[in-house]
């Protein structure tokens, strides 16, 4: 019998026992033709029918049993995270035994492993792995190995189960120590707490899911018999604009150590940005791009949009200007003062985009 | 086995679902003659008409918005009203307003333009959000309050608004509360070139929809919506419709998912599309079809950026409906 | 169930039964095996973990270096390849012994579990018994336990068992080792449903390994290996006779030969015929192998008597012997009776190398032989009618003095009875009547045994009247013999079959009387044979059937019996009729060898096809199944894509009947319907319409499949 054929089956590997067990099968088999001992060939083919039996449990095993992702809220790049796995057992009577799971990341195997014991039937069991993404971006986890070696680990089976989640890795954030002190204090010195509760009025409004209950205006409230809420303009706060240079020349934009001097960059704005939005700032980002830039952002809430659009920054050539920042119409919701700019460039050596209001520039080290 | 009940055609089940699916296949037929090469959105715009729900025009102008309305409101025979939607437009232009009178010593209530059968709110965005949150109960619950009376609005009752997404600026986005209160959103689209030949030989004098006639009744319309409630949906499929929904929830590119209107509002769509095709029952395309109309509009993409609106890096309105598309081939059917 | 406990008690249980399995073949002294089985529950009870000097290098060491001491001595001077093979069972035994006292991890474990198996490796190589085959099926249920706990074991032990704590703020999270302890303390893992479910798959699988024996080919491939059975040591027949040497010999009840006579009522009693004896001198017995002549085998059959007419060869009949491992060369033969020809088994068995002798007198000889053996003889009722003059000298060989002695005791009982078959008539009564029965044994007094017997102790054993008569006869010119062999009267009415036991080993007297020829005459008392606990005795013979039936049909399954059963199958086939007998004209042998290997191979490829496209097939989760009116959309489906086209997990099947049209594909329309019927039957629930679908799907099953290659994944959905 040709063995060499099993170990080619996809979802069907030899493991090290399973090739001493089918060499000790041939051996037998051998002697057995030689002695024309009837009883050695009954020993040879209870050998045999343990590896089907050792397929068809495995087969049990793996059968009914779905793995779900559980990803993290928020997830940085090259920052360690736990991907939860949780895995069901939808078969009726029989628990699966010894699964491992590994996930597959853009059409890759994830090199790290989950490993349940026991999965009783109709019952979930949770757990997690250690990885970290490297670079920002979206990434596409697109299916599941499972995989045992259950029972006598002589094979190891395994199927893959599609299940797609598409997960985004936004900027790696630099931790504050390493915060320019010039520029905090440049922008940072008349601090603004939160924004949008004071200015003046501007509309009654019926009350939402998450307004502030303190704007609740009671008195029109109680005259429509429902919850009314203040609206007002938002005051004039620190208007922080960042321009992230995301270029690089043609022939360079496939040059590893470009590329990470680029992701560096990028960091480093998603991390100012999301100083200043947690300090209270107006941010505005502008990037090199043909598509009209993001409304002002000017809150924490707004940190994600924020990061979301670095995390998708796509790498453009040095032609492409930078975004221009649209005039605010009076008539908006969010009426904005447009004092006080601070043009930050971040990019060591990059040229300074031909705007009037430089105020500070950091050197990214 | 056969049970007395399901030999076809004889039940009053039956009778109401030919009944309904007739004025149906009408109301189509009477729009297709006035707006061409469109059949698709003047079919979900019936099905959403027997779902009992409210259509968003979305699109840029000049497609035909505002006639597909027109055409609707007069197939169905209704009061029809039309609200051009202008940034200075008081609530009480929409809903109406009480009025002093000397003769009878009380305020009287002059109903305002919402009071119809079939009303179009033209470029909805361009009024202020008080304006535009007037229209939200009377949408969701057929009456409107104006001071200390509630004044029902007689059924059929439609909302059609249409907005053009690409103008910025002089526009309120309207609210999530409010995009949630559509049933579907359906987008017109450039005409085939033969449709739009077709358009512009017809010479700009003579408007079609002038000359139609009702081709249903307020009441056909009315028994329309009444059989939607007993098509049958089996068990499989609205798990499937659960977890599609639970997907938008947990999906991480969203911040907000599919609300339980929503998949209210879903669930009654399917069941409309289900009888326009003549079936007392739904069947996972009905679902699958809907799901885009019906679920995209109600998507919150991250930071805020609503499914309708247009985004600084990419068009938010695709990328909602980009991210929907994605749950729904992933999700398997039944 | 405490998993490690568990483990524990099913790695014992396996264990234990091989080492049972060996010792049960009685390669292993009684003492040893005792000792090793008292040595093996003590390790249970003993912990290696909390002796921690027992974990240390420096007890390995020394450890290893006394196992190969053992060994070196015990395999050193083994000169034949006997001596070897004992003590390479004792080595096994320390071995055992050592990794049980030694279970200090699982790996320990593992090496038993080798041990285990090598030696039920060598107790396949000398059991013969159905025992074995009930002690395998309680090995295959251990194994499946035992392993399947083992590898448990080993993948918590040495994998993945990390526990992570998430990190604050999504930073680094921190992992740790779980205690493994705790599971193997756990009492949750494994439960008795975990155990009986495993024993069923068990069951199975021994039931699957039986089924793979059947097909399993066997070849003539006989390579002469040093592995043989060990004779058993005969206690009651001998190739010997010598008054006084032999002890008990009615006790020992192991079976030494099954003979079936097919196509006759069985007889009372039956008479196998071993060894003659021909000259006495004090006291014993020697052979003389008279005019004995090679022979040799001819297409599986030994010719005895060639010059027998055919007239007479009919007359002849058939006895299937089926011997155990017995430390004799003779062969055994019905008697009274004439051994025509013997039939070997196309291997040829035992016999492989083994020198085949005949003697005039009918003793057949295979030196050298192997057991077990299976030969049919074909024998004539009767004994030959004369011998030549020369041999009838030896048949009335005696000394001198004990001729003149014996004559006077014989004539005393003849008295003036002339004629040679009254006077044997005589003297054979006279035995019988006259002499008890004893298997003690008494000091002869003089160099002549046989008058103690006869003159003062008046006892003995069936030797000793054997013995008595021969001389008695002889005294009187009458030309006699002894013959050694076995009387047995044990009829297994389960297996249809005589059975033969070492305490059936008998000695009686052959003598030529004239005008009759050889008659046999057997002066010893008939014993009662009464069993003394019939429903015991009822048992057994149950347990013989068994035992035979395995020897018959598992031990003796071969090439023969293989054939044999595809003929049967393929008689179950009418249709397969004429073509079989046409093939049968042109080279019958080779195909009929080639065919249940075909069968077997067939099977197997068929199994792993369907196999691998299980394996292959990507499952997807699914909620809930609609059974009915499922398995028509799998059917379509499946057809479907045949053609290439495959359904995507969020397309529906309208939506794949779409694509369908828009390829333009010629399935299409049928495909519609039959999605239109499906609908209406699940989501709508009206009943399906069965004739309708039939005619639906033969229409869409009769469509060729094309050649041409189809996107096999659904292309991107069309949005509203």
């Amino acid at each position: 019998m040709n063995l060499r054929f099993l170990t080619r089956l996809r979802g069907v590997r030899l493991t090290r026992d399973g090739w001493w067990f089918c060499m000790a099968g041939i051996c037998l088999f051998f002697v057995a033709l030689n002695s024309g001992n009837n009883l050695l060939y009954l020993l040879l083919s209870m050998l045999l029918s343990l590896m089907v039996a050792s397929l068809l449990l495995a087969e049990a095993s793996l059968r009914g049993v779905i793995p779900k992702r559980q990803p993290p809220p928020r997830l940085h790049a090259g920052v360690p995270f736990l991907m939860g796995i949780a895995l069901r057992n939808e078969k009726q009577k029989l628990p699966s035994f010894s699964i491992e799971v590994e996930d597959l990341c853009d059409d890759k195997v994830v090199d790290k492993r989950c490993y349940f014991l026991k999965i009783p039937s109709g019952r979930t069991q949770q757990t997690a792995y250690r990885h970290s993404l490297p670079r920002r971006g979206r990434y596409v986890f697109s299916a599941f190995r499972i995989s045992t070696k259950f029972p006598f680990a002589l094979f190891r089976s395994s199927r893959y189960i599609e299940h797609r989640s598409e997960i985004l890795v936004y900027p790696t954030l630099i931790s504050l120590e390493h915060w320019p002190k010039a520029l905090t204090s440049a922008v940072g010195d008349q601090s603004v707490m939160r924004l949008g509760r004071r200015g003046s009025f501007h509309a009654l409004r019926e009350y939402r899911q998450g307004d502030d209950p303190r704007e609740i205006h009671w008195r029109s409230s109680a005259r429509r018999q429902r919850l009314m809420v203040r609206e007002h303009e938002v005051e004039a706060v620190q208007q922080v604009t960042l321009y992230v240079d995301n270029s690089l020349p043609i022939d360079k934009q496939h040059d590893p150590e470009e590329l990470a001097k680029l992701e560096k960059v990028i960091s480093w704005g998603a991390s100012l940005g999301a100083f200043y939005l947690d300090h209270g700032y107006a941010v505005r980002l502008c990037v090199r791009s043909e598509l009209p830039p993001l409304p002002l952002l000017w809150s924490p809430a707004s940190l994600q949009k924020f990061l979301t659009t670095l995390a998708l920054l796509p790498t453009v050539s040095p032609e492409v200007p930078f975004q221009r920042p649209p005039p605010v119409p009076r008539s908006a919701a969010v009426p904005v003062s447009d004092h006080g700019d601070s043009l930050v460039v971040i990019r060591s050596g990059a040229p300074v985009p031909r705007e009037k209001h430089i105020g500070h520039v950091v050197e990214a080290s | 086995m056969n049970s007395a009940g399901s030999v076809p055609g004889t039940t009053p089940r039956t009778a109401a679902v030919k009944a309904a699916y007739s004025t149906m296949v009408r109301l189509v037929q009477s729009i297709g003659q006035v707006v061409h090469g469109k059949s698709d959105v003047i079919r979900l715009a019936v099905v959403a008409l027997g779902a009992r729900g409210h259509i968003l025009l979305e699109d840029i102008p000049g497609v035909g918005k505002t006639t597909l309305a027109r055409a609707l409101a007069r197939a169905t025979g209704g009061k029809f009203r039309r609200i051009q939607f202008t940034s200075d437009l008081l609530p009480s232009d929409v809903i109406g307003v009480s009025v002093w009178n000397e003769d009878t010593r009380q305020f009287d209530f002059k109903p305002g333009p919402l009071f119809a059968n079939v009303v179009l709110a033209d470029e909805i965005n361009r009024a202020a959000p008080r304006t535009q949150s007037s229209l939200l109960e009377a949408m969701s619950e057929g009456r409107v309050s104006v001071d200390h009376y509630t004044h029902t609005i007689e059924q059929p009752f439609l909302v059609l608004a249409t907005q053009n997404p690409l103008e910025h600026f002089g526009t309120y986005p309207l609210p999530e509360s409010q995009m949630d209160r559509f049933l579907l959103r359906l987008r017109l689209g450039y005409p085939s070139r033969y449709d739009e030949r077709r358009v512009v030989m017809r010479g700009s004098q003579y408007d079609p929809v002038e000359e139609m006639q009702p081709a249903v009744s307020c009441a056909e319309v009315q028994q329309l919506q009444d059989t939607v409630c007993i098509v049958r949906v089996e068990e499989s499929l609205l798990e499937y419709a659960e977890r599609v929904i639970g997907e938008t929830r947990r999906s991480p590119l969203l911040q907000l998912g599919v609300s339980p209107r929503g998949f209210q509002s879903w669930f009654r769509a399917a069941q409309a599309r289900a009888l326009s095709e003549n079936r007392d029952y739904c069947v996972p395309d009905d679902f699958r079809e809907l799901a885009v109309p019906a679920l995209a509009h109600r998507l919150v993409l991250p930071g805020g950026s609503q499914g309708g609106y247009s985004d600084a890096l990419s068009n938010g309105r695709a990328e909602a409906e980009r991210i929907l598309s994605g749950i729904v081939e992933r999700v398997p059917v039944p | 169930m405490r998993f490690a406990a568990t483990h524990k008690a099913v790695s014992y249980l396996m264990v234990t039964t091989a080492f049972v399995m060996l010792m049960l073949t009685g390669e292993l002294p009684l003492w040893l095996s005792l000792l090793v089985l008292g040595a093996m529950g003590g390790s249970y009870f003993f912990d290696p973990q909390q002796h921690p000097f027992m974990l240390g290098r420096a007890y390995n060491y020394s450890l290893y270096s006394v196992v190969a001491l053992l060994t070196l001595l015990l395999l050193g001077n083994a000169a034949s390849a006997e001596a070897f093979w004992d003590g390479g069972l004792r080595v096994l035994c320390i071995l055992l012994l050592c990794k049980l006292w030694q279970r200090r991890h699982n790996g320990d474990y593992l090496q038993a579990y080798v041990i285990s198996f090598v030696m039920l490796l060598g107790a396949t190589f000398v059991e013969s018994s159905m025992v074995y085959a009930l002690l395998l099926f309680v090995y295959v249920v251990s194994v499946m336990w035992t392993l399947t706990l083992f590898h448990l074991r080993r993948e918590m032990e040495e994998n993945y068992l990390l526990k992570h704590l998430p990190g604050r703020h999504g930073q680094a999270a921190e992992s740790e080792r779980v205690e493994v302890e705790r599971i193997l303390n756990s009492r949750r893992v494994v439960g008795p449903p975990f155990l009986l479910t495993t024993a069923g798959a068990g069951l199975l699988t021994f039931l699957f390994a039986l089924l793979l024996f059947v097909l399993l080919p066997r070849f003539h491939v006989t390579v002469d290996l040093p592995f043989h059975r060990r004779m058993l040591p005969s206690t009651g027949f001998s190739e010997r006779l010598e008054l006084g040497s032999h002890g008990l010999l009615r006790d020992n009840p192991r079976v030494v030969m099954r003979v079936e006579l097919p196509g006759q009522s069985p007889p009372k009693t039956l008479r196998l015929r071993g060894v003659t004896f021909a000259s006495y001198q004090n006291g014993r017995w020697s052979q003389h192998r008279v005019g004995e002549q090679p022979l040799s085998v001819q297409h599986g059959a030994v010719a005895l008597a060639l010059n027998v007419p055919e007239s007479v060869r009919s007359r002849a009949q058939r006895a299937e012997i089926y011997l155990e491992p017995l430390d004799a060369d003779a062969l055994f033969t019905p008697s009274p009776g004439r051994a025509l020809s013997l039939q070997v088994p196309e291997s040829y068995g035992g016999l492989l190398g083994a020198q085949l002798g005949v003697t005039t007198d009918g003793q057949i000889i295979a030196r050298g032989r192997r057991s077990p053996l299976h030969y049919s003889v074909l024998s004539l009722p009767e004994m030959p009618r004369e011998s030549s003059s020369d041999d009838l000298a030896l048949y009335r060989q005696l000394s001198p003095e004990m001729r003149s002695r014996l004559r006077t005791i014989a004539l005393q009982v003849v008295g003036t009875t002339q004629g040679s078959a009254e006077r044997a008539e005589l003297l054979s009564g006279y035995l019988q009547t006259n002499y008890s029965y004893t298997t003690r044994l008494w000091k002869p007094s003089q160099s002549e045994p046989i008058f103690d017997f006869l003159e003062s102790e008046r006892r003995g054993h069936c030797e000793y009247f054997a013995t008595a008569l021969a001389v008695l006869l002889r005294s009187l010119d009458i030309p006699s013999r002894t013959v050694n062999g076995y009387l047995t009267a044990e009829w297994n009415s389960y297996g249809k079959f005589f059975v033969v036991r070492q305490q059936h080993a008998h000695s009686w007297v052959e003598a030529l009387l004239p005008g009759q020829g050889w008659v046999v005459l057997d002066p010893t008392p008939p014993q009662s044979s009464a069993p003394r606990l019939p429903f015991l005795f009822k048992i057994r013979q149950l347990l013989d059937g068994l035992d035979m039936g395995f020897g018959k049909y598992v031990l003796e399954y071969d090439v023969g019996a293989q054939q044999r059963l595809t003929d049967r199958l393929s008689s179950l086939w009418p249709r397969n009729e004429p073509a079989r007998s046409e093939r049968a004209q042109t080279n019958s042998g080779e195909w009929r060898r080639l065919l249940p290997i075909a069968l077997l191979l067939g099977g197997l490829g068929l199994g792993l096809l369907l196999l691998v496209r299980r394996l292959r097939r990507v499952e997807l989760p699914m909620t809930r199944d609609v059974t009915e009116g499922r398995g028509l959309m799998k059917l379509a489906l499946s057809t479907v894509r045949k053609r290439g086209f495959v359904r995507g997990p969020g397309e529906t099947l309208k939506m794949l009947a779409q694509r369908l049209t828009d390829e333009g594909d010629p399935c299409a329309p049928s495909f519609a319907q039959l999605v239109e019927h499906y609908y209406a039957h699940r989501f709508g629930q009206l009943p399906l319409d069965r004739v309708e679908i039939t005619r639906l799907m033969r229409e869409l099953q009769a469509i060729p499949p094309q050649a041409s290659s189809r996107p096999t994944r659904p292309v991107a959905m069309k949005s509203v």
